[in-house]
């Protein structure tokens, strides 16, 4: 039985534009791929104003780390910690989190990029191809929408793909909770 | 009260002439508040030393097979395949903890014991502090396992819950290997050795 993935909570107040929404959470899974290794897990994200809060799981515990990031340009100050107890902070945990993830994940602008906006800075949108693909381009990346929450509420993305060179990010969004 | 050395007699007794296993799972995450965060269920199936299938059907497609020399990890929406060496950093893993071949003194301390209702509580943690977890707990019901859970330094918790235990039964190895769905990125060193 397919479930359908569950689009935003109706009847919570959400801005007109996405990028002025300061609380909301999303679940899903996360995979990533770079020239090297890489990886693939579920992920919980919780955005209060300029404080994400991330963790990211292996599957039946076998790796799990847990990002919390700062600031709202495209470069946060974070802090990482691992299931296996590391914790570190701005560049170390940036390069942690790289040597994990297989490639250099730009969390700060994931933040925008999942609600389907594009993070403060020059930026390019590419309107709907002919499948139904809406592509943003920024910060040498290129962000493809290939499905968008059908529900009442907001058009938030619910399949992306991310690729920049030969790093690729893909994620599936399961459950969104906006102004929450 | 709580009595180590008789918990390692019981997951050791459990483990004495298991060659393979099947059940149902149900698995539950919870975060560090203990609020319940992911529900998952599926099928798995063991057959020792290293080799196992968690087959998760729901909500996702996702099937995590050990081949003996590798771990696979399949995402269906993902469309993406993880691959790494079953080497020893594994060795500590829950999963690994049913299926290695080493013995259980090698990877774990049994730590405690506790009778609740109707389980057998068996407390164990790992030698190697690199591991991804903090303790496992293994739930018996008379001779069955009936839960595995298990805490990672994150503070999150997974609770699996078995139904339909079968010790032994007769598995194809065909389900110990792992083909590539067609179309699906492959990442991680495939190399055989």
């Amino acid at each position: 039985c397919a479930t359908t993935p569950k689009g935003p909570s109706p009847g919570t107040a959400i801005p007109a534009d996405l990028k002025d929404l300061d609380r909301w959470q999303a679940r899903g899974r996360l995979g990533v791929s770079g020239p090297e290794n890489g990886g693939s897990g579920s992920f919980e994200w919780q955005q209060r104003g300029d404080v994400s809060n991330v963790d990211i799981r292996g599957p039946i515990g076998i790796g799990g780390v847990h990002l919390e990031m700062r600031g709202s340009g495209g470069n946060p100050n974070l802090v990482l910690q691992t299931s296996d107890g590391l914790k570190l902070e701005s560049d170390a945990a940036w390069d942690e989190l790289q040597n994990r993830l297989g490639t250099a994940v730009p969390a700060g602008n994931l933040r925008y990029w999942m609600l389907g906006v594009a993070a403060p800075g020059e930026h390019q949108w590419h309107e709907e191809n002919q499948n139904g693909v809406t592509t943003l381009e920024q910060a040498g990346w290129r962000i493809d929408y290939q499905r968008f929450s059908t529900e009442p509420g907001a058009r938030v993305p619910m399949r992306i793909t991310a690729t920049s060179g030969d790093a690729r990010v893909r994620i599936v969004v399961d459950r969104w909770q906006l102004g929450q | 009260a709580s009595d180590p050395a008789a918990g390692r007699q019981k997951v050791e007794s459990f483990l004495q002439g298991l060659q393979s296993l099947q059940a149902q799972f149900k698995q539950t995450l919870s975060d560090r508040n203990g609020l319940t965060v992911e529900q998952a269920s599926g099928t798995l199936a063991i057959r020792r030393p290293d080799r196992f299938r968690w087959d998760y059907q729901d909500p996702n497609e996702q099937v995590i097979v050990a081949d003996g020399s590798r771990i696979w990890l399949y995402d269906a929406d993902l469309e993406q395949v993880t691959v790494r060496k079953l080497d020893d950093t594994l060795s500590a893993t829950p999963a690994m903890l049913l299926s290695g071949q080493g013995n259980l003194q090698d990877n774990f301390n049994v730590t405690q014991t506790a009778q609740e209702g109707g389980v057998y509580w068996v407390r164990m943690e790992p030698k190697r502090d690199d591991t991804d977890f903090k303790w496992v707990r293994l739930g018996f019901e008379g001779n069955t396992l009936k839960f595995m859970q298990l805490a990672d330094k994150l503070g999150q918790t997974t609770n699996l819950e078995f139904a339909q235990l079968e010790r032994n039964p007769a598995l194809d190895p065909s389900r110990f290997t792992f083909t590539v769905p067609p179309g699906a990125d492959v990442i991680g060193d495939t190399s055989r050795n």
